[in-house]
């Protein structure tokens, strides 16, 4: 049940950003400023999320969550294919486990 | 020179289909990592209908972070809508009793397919292209959970890596396309992993006030482009 709140919550909050502005917004005047700050925010948060979880991943295996990271952005690096980055990364990280480290 | 209608929007959706289907497949497998009933993340998908915004929920739900936060994180990550919302009402005068369906749909790429077309468009136009790139969301993420069920267990380890190489797979190309977007990252990683060793607030609030500081930094330190 919870969880079912949160959805709705989320639903919410992601609905009315979408929605208010084509009522009552002119877009010429909102401030540079400001667009160069909301433009930044997801970023931010992908940033926030990553590096953290760069030891803490893979529950208790601080070695394989940095390991599986970086193999993610090296891979990342060299292909735009989201699906092929998130297979070939759970791919190597379960060859790290079975490795050992 | 016609207005474009229903139709073309229909098509016009179909590459935003393609490539929202295997993201949402990937939402739809990590869904299973998380344990969330396939109900669950069906409403997922048909309520909220944001991509990063739903991984981070999922994300934050899994970690046993608190409602307010996850709720907040999501306000902030999806207010960017707000000006491709507002933007796009500058494109067409929409009719004011659809422009709550219209507005429902307005995501990074429908807006960018959107704001890229250069012939006339009505509210129609937007409603078909919005109903194929919805559905290419919401049948990924239908078929994914479904596939997920059937992963081997030796296999639910290494799956909880899923999360963050989705997270890095959006990044990195932003960041090749801009340093700026590294930099900005970089900085918010840096302080909500300070905030979290020395555990000063709940982890939600460490994230939210990270996604600040670093953007409000960017702003100060970037000029527009």
């Amino acid at each position: 049940m919870e969880i079912t709140g949160i959805i709705i919550l989320m639903g919410v909050v992601t609905y009315l950003p979408r929605l208010v502005p084509m009522y009552i917004i002119d877009v010429e005047r909102i401030p540079g400023r400001l667009k160069l700050f909301l433009s930044f925010i997801p970023y931010a948060a992908l940033g926030a999320l990553i590096l953290p979880g760069s030891i803490s991943a893979v529950n208790g295996k601080p070695v394989v969550s940095a390991l599986g990271i970086l193999s993610a952005v090296i891979i990342a690096w060299f292909n735009r294919n989201i699906i092929v980055t998130v297979l070939l990364t759970v791919l190597a990280t379960f060859i790290f486990i079975s490795a050992g480290f | 020179m016609n207005r474009l209608r229903l139709k073309d929007g229909i098509f016009a959706g179909i590459p935003v289909f393609i490539g929202y289907f295997p993201i949402a497949v990937t939402f739809g497998l990590l869904a299973v990592s998380v344990k969330i009933s396939l109900l669950e993340t069906f409403s997922f998908s048909v309520i909220v209908f944001a991509g990063a915004s739903q991984f981070v929920g999922l994300n934050m739900i899994n970690a046993g972070i608190g409602a307010g936060e996850i709720v907040l994180t999501t306000f902030l990550l999806n207010f960017r809508h707000f000006l491709m919302s507002a933007s796009l009402s500058t494109r067409a005068a929409f009719r004011r009793g659809l422009i709550p369906f219209v507005a429902f749909g307005i995501t990074d790429e429908t807006f960018s397919v959107a704001s890229m077309e250069k012939r006339e468009f009505s509210e129609s136009y937007m409603l078909g292209l919005n109903f194929t790139a919805y559905s290419g969301w919401v049948a990924g993420t239908v078929a994914g959970y479904v596939a997920g069920d059937f992963l081997p267990p030796v296999l639910q380890e290494s799956i909880s890596i899923c999360l963050y190489a989705m997270f890095v797979a959006i990044l990195i190309p932003a960041v090749r396309k801009s340093y700026r977007a590294g930099i900005i990252a970089l900085i918010a990683g840096l302080i909500n992993s300070v905030l979290g060793y020395f555990a000063i607030f709940g982890s939600g609030w460490n994230i939210i006030f990270s996604i600040l500081a670093a953007s409000m930094a960017g702003m100060f330190f970037f000029r527009e482009e």
